[in-house]
């Protein structure tokens, strides 16, 4: 007789062997419905099978040697330490030259905010140029 | 062989040896654990080797609030989720949901018959790892430090940084999803 091609509760059984300790895995095999059912005997027999072997499966022998680089790293940092306090040093002598400079050449005694705003403060009393008069025409 | 804290004061003080037992004792499990969650054997050996040259760098920013084999974990899974974000950007293709928050039904469509392709042209390869290539990468870290490292939940909360009963959630999650794209493949398989 051939076996039914599925069954509903070969999900639940699916989603038990997965959620399953190993010993609860053995102890499923025993299921009642496994005994009269061999459509979901056989998904679960593939099941555990597939599991068993995805357990022991790895990337198999791997030769790394990290060891080499992290001296490589360190041999590295060693060589770039003194190049760092060079390129820094250069930094700071541009920025303290460009502010002696800075300061020589801008002359000190320049107009100040205040001197502007006095500038343009507009004295209706004193002021000749605004023409007040011209209001006054009749 | 030296405890956890033993290892990490002496590679605190840049000890070689304790870098090489550090290697020989976690590289199986770091090697596992980025191999699973990417699927990607070529690449492995050397995300692996990036992970303890990481260990090496920032052992000293270590603060021992976790164990080491737990930073180790979260490292690992770091740089697994990192590298496929990566692989993700560099395709452009689609490798798993952008968010918890995607259709599951539209995406599970297709990443069930994208997976039901990729099990018809590589019969020999595993149907979980297959599988797993199509669930958020958040699911198939808690499915792969729960089933196949065998880690409790709180230990698995501490390495993703989440409370218990979000991994709970993302094991249920994962679960279902998984049983989404395996149950028409064994039902084909059978047929």
């Amino acid at each position: 007789m051939k076996p039914p091609q599925s069954c509903p509760q070969t999900g639940e059984l699916i989603n038990k062997l997965l959620a399953a300790t190993d010993n609860e895995a053995i102890s499923m095999q025993n299921d009642p419905h496994l005994t009269g059912c061999p459509h979901c005997r056989f998904v679960i027999d593939q099941l555990t099978a597939d599991l068993e072997k995805w357990q022991q499966q790895g990337p198999g022998t791997i030769a790394i040697d990290p060891t080499a680089r992290i001296k490589s790293a360190s041999a590295n940092s060693g060589k770039l330490q003194p190049i760092l306090v060079k390129v820094a040093a250069i930094a700071a002598a541009s920025v303290l030259t460009g502010l002696i400079v800075s300061h020589k050449l801008i002359p000190a005694s320049g107009p100040t905010y205040r001197d502007i705003a006095a500038d343009y403060t507009l004295e209706l009393s004193t002021d000749d140029s605004f023409p007040i008069d011209y209001f006054n025409e009749e | 062989m030296m405890t956890e804290k033993q290892l990490t004061d002496a590679l605190r003080r840049r000890d070689e040896a304790a870098f090489r037992e550090l290697i020989l004792r976690f590289q199986p499990i770091t090697a596992r654990v980025i191999f699973k969650i990417t699927g990607d054997k070529e690449e492995t050996p050397d995300l692996v080797q990036e992970v303890f040259v990481s260990i090496w760098e920032q052992v000293k920013n270590f603060r021992e609030e976790a164990s080491l084999s737990t930073w180790i974990y979260q490292l690992s899974t770091n740089k697994a989720r990192n590298h496929l974000k990566w692989k993700k950007l560099r395709t452009g293709f689609r490798l798993s949901w952008q968010s918890e928050q995607a259709q599951p039904p539209a995406g599970m469509n297709h990443s069930l018959n994208m997976a039901l392709e990729m099990f018809e042209r590589k019969d020999d390869e595993n149907a979980i790892t297959m599988a797993l290539q199509q669930l958020p990468h958040n699911q198939r870290t808690a499915f792969v430090l729960s089933k196949s490292e065998g880690l409790s939940n709180p230990e698995i909360a501490a390495i993703m940084k989440l409370s218990v009963s979000s991994v709970e959630s993302l094991n249920f999650r994962a679960r279902q999803n998984l049983v989404k794209i395996l149950l028409p493949y064994y039902n084909n398989k059978k047929s």
